[in-house]
């Protein structure tokens, strides 16, 4: 794409885009709260990163979801405080306040205070691990000075704020803070056009182009959500991308067969949650199950219209998985071009959020 | 056993193979292949390379580069790592190539070992799923097998060089132990015989 001219698809897409930021950027805004709300993500903050809130004290919300990787953790499927492996990779929480489906699969609380309790005390599998360890933990933050001081200035009105609820209400307070609108990207469609370089810009048109139609799925203010042409507001999608066909007749591995698991409709048999690709350069590896080691593995797959399994547990041809998504056709590719599309989608990092000071760890580590 | 980063092989098991092929003419570079579950470690060690006859407390093999195979700490994790090599072993399938690693999770364990099938390309891809920061894992398997362990962001680094593994030295079983600074999922690559097992222990010890 030449500076200073936009095609059709890249000015329809980025029209889209900046509707869908600024809508979250006053919602962000009109966030700003008085002191107490302001302690409350602090406190939020406190809580987010506490490994007490884990049965082996090893794990906290902030080390899995650590915003050197994108506030993601790293692993292809989530490991738990007791080393119990996770069906699921870890989904970055990245703009997560204004998402509307919190997991692969959905079925589960649609509110971050409810959500977040299912790491936090869920059995199967265990996450942190604290399902019978709550009072006593709350009765060890009572006795912390730091949180005696946090509790009281975010919730002043509360005689004894040391509860689940609060807590809760806390930490998704401080996920509600975890905004990323400051990429190289969000400053491109902001007007500052050499906030992309040659090969990034190039990769955006590619990106919306009739082409790839990378943004039929990946669309919206975070790149997640599906729209159609002429649709400004998008909406919420849920896709087979052909990762699997483990019999021949649409089936993903045993232990995920995604949205069918909530729906019970073949048709949903390997659909998952669109995944936001802000911040995609440092939240691998990727899809729901971790099992694409990098972005040019995703973009060959995508390229090949599915992923032909030829190895390990799971093998079959994902492309000719009945219940693919019409949207995964394949494409023509160049090296160079993809090349391009992956500078783009490293456009998405945004630096100033995950290295901000107020969005990290506060406790002191060895 | 070695880790391969961006700039830095630190151990090389393949140089020390290719010693043991030239002495041993026979499946030199392959994995001894046993039926989980049903063979011994003696049985697998059978069918390996013949290195180490004897008790190797006086090992003097050395490759061209002059690496020495030494023994191995004798404590309660080279003890676990023997024991599970001997028991009833989970079977997971190795991918065919490294992009397809990431579906079949190895996490390390005091109670399971692992039987590995390899592609009958003899190349196999894992995951190698480290549960903690700092943590010390010592992997374990049987002389003859090659497994390199990627590593491009310098997060693992060796802290026990390969060796026999001192409590069953004599069924060939090797070990090396590495820390990794950070966890997270690494690519594993495992070399052996095609279409055979490889038998492996990744056994964690306690964080200090």
């Amino acid at each position: 794409m030449a500076r200073g001219r936009r095609s059709a698809p890249g000015l329809i897409a980025a029209l889209v885009l900046i509707g869908g930021l600024s809508g979250a950027c006053q919602g962000a805004s009109g966030d700003q709260p008085p002191d107490p709300a302001v302690q409350k993500v602090e406190l939020g903050r406190h809580l987010f990163y506490e490994r007490r809130l884990s049965v082996e004290g090893n794990r906290s919300c902030g080390i899995c979801h650590e915003p050197a990787l994108g506030f993601t953790d790293g692993f292809v499927r989530a490991v738990g405080s007791t080393d119990e492996v996770h069906h699921r990779n870890t989904l970055t929480l990245t703009n997560v306040g204004r998402r509307e489906a919190l997991t692969w699969g959905a079925g589960a609380p649609d509110s971050l205070e409810e959500q977040l309790l299912i790491p936090l005390m869920g059995e199967h599998p265990v996450e942190m691990g604290m399902a019978n360890q709550m009072d006593a933990a709350l009765d060890e933050l009572r006795s912390d000075l730091i949180y005696e001081r946090l509790f009281h200035e975010a919730f002043p009105e509360s005689e004894d704020p040391f509860t689940l609820e609060r807590l809760s209400e806390a930490i998704a307070a401080f996920e509600r803070t975890l905004v990323s609108q400051t990429s190289p990207f969000d400053r491109y469609v902001a007007g500052e056009e050499d906030a992309l370089d040659a090969a990034a810009r190039r990769g955006l048109e590619l990106f919306f182009s009739h082409r790839l139609r990378c943004g039929s799925c990946h669309a919206g203010p975070d790149l997640d959500q599906p729209t159609e042409e002429g649709e400004i507001v998008a909406r919420h999608g849920w896709f087979n991308i052909g990762l699997y066909d483990v019999d021949g007749q649409g089936a993903y591995p045993e232990r995920d067969q995604g949205r069918f698991e909530v729906t019970g409709l073949q048709e949903d048999r390997g659909r998952f949650r669109t995944p936001t690709l802000r911040n995609i350069e440092l939240t691998g590896p990727y899809y729901h199950d971790g099992s694409g080691a990098s972005l040019a593995d995703v973009i060959r797959n995508y390229a090949a219209g599915g992923r032909e399994v030829l190895g390990g547990p799971n093998p079959g041809d994902g492309r000719d998985n009945p219940h693919k998504s019409d949207l995964v056709r394949g494409f023509e590719i160049s090296e160079q071009e993809a090349e391009d599309l992956e500078a783009f989608l490293r456009a998405l990092t945004d630096w100033e959020m995950v290295e901000d000071p107020a969005l990290a760890d506060p406790w002191p580590r060895d | 056993m070695r880790i391969l980063s961006t700039w830095v092989s630190i151990l090389s098991l393949s140089l020390f193979m290719g010693a043991c092929a030239d002495e041993k003419a026979d499946s030199s570079s392959t994995a001894p292949v046993a039926d989980a579950g049903n063979s011994s470690v003696q049985d697998a060690a059978a069918g390996a390379p013949d290195t180490a006859s004897a008790a190797p407390d006086d090992v003097t093999v050395e490759d061209d580069a002059g690496v020495v195979l030494g023994l191995g700490p004798d404590d309660e994790f080279a003890q676990m790592g023997c024991a599970l090599l001997e028991g009833e072993k989970s079977n997971p399938v190795a991918g065919l190539t490294a992009a397809e690693a990431g579906q079949q999770l190895i996490v390390p364990s005091h109670e399971t070992g692992y039987a590995i099938t390899l592609p009958e390309s003899g190349t196999g891809f894992v995951t190698l799923e480290v549960p903690d920061w700092q943590v010390v894992i010592a992997l374990f398997t049987l002389e003859g097998v090659e497994i390199i362990l990627h590593d491009p962001d310098d997060k693992a680094e060796v802290v026990q060089e390969l060796s026999y593994a001192a409590p069953c030295s004599e069924q060939q079983v090797i070990e090396e132990r590495t820390k990794f600074h950070k966890w997270g999922g690494f690519t594993m690559e495992l070399r052996g015989e095609p279409g055979g097992e490889v038998w492996l222990a990744a056994v964690d010890l306690p964080l200090d």
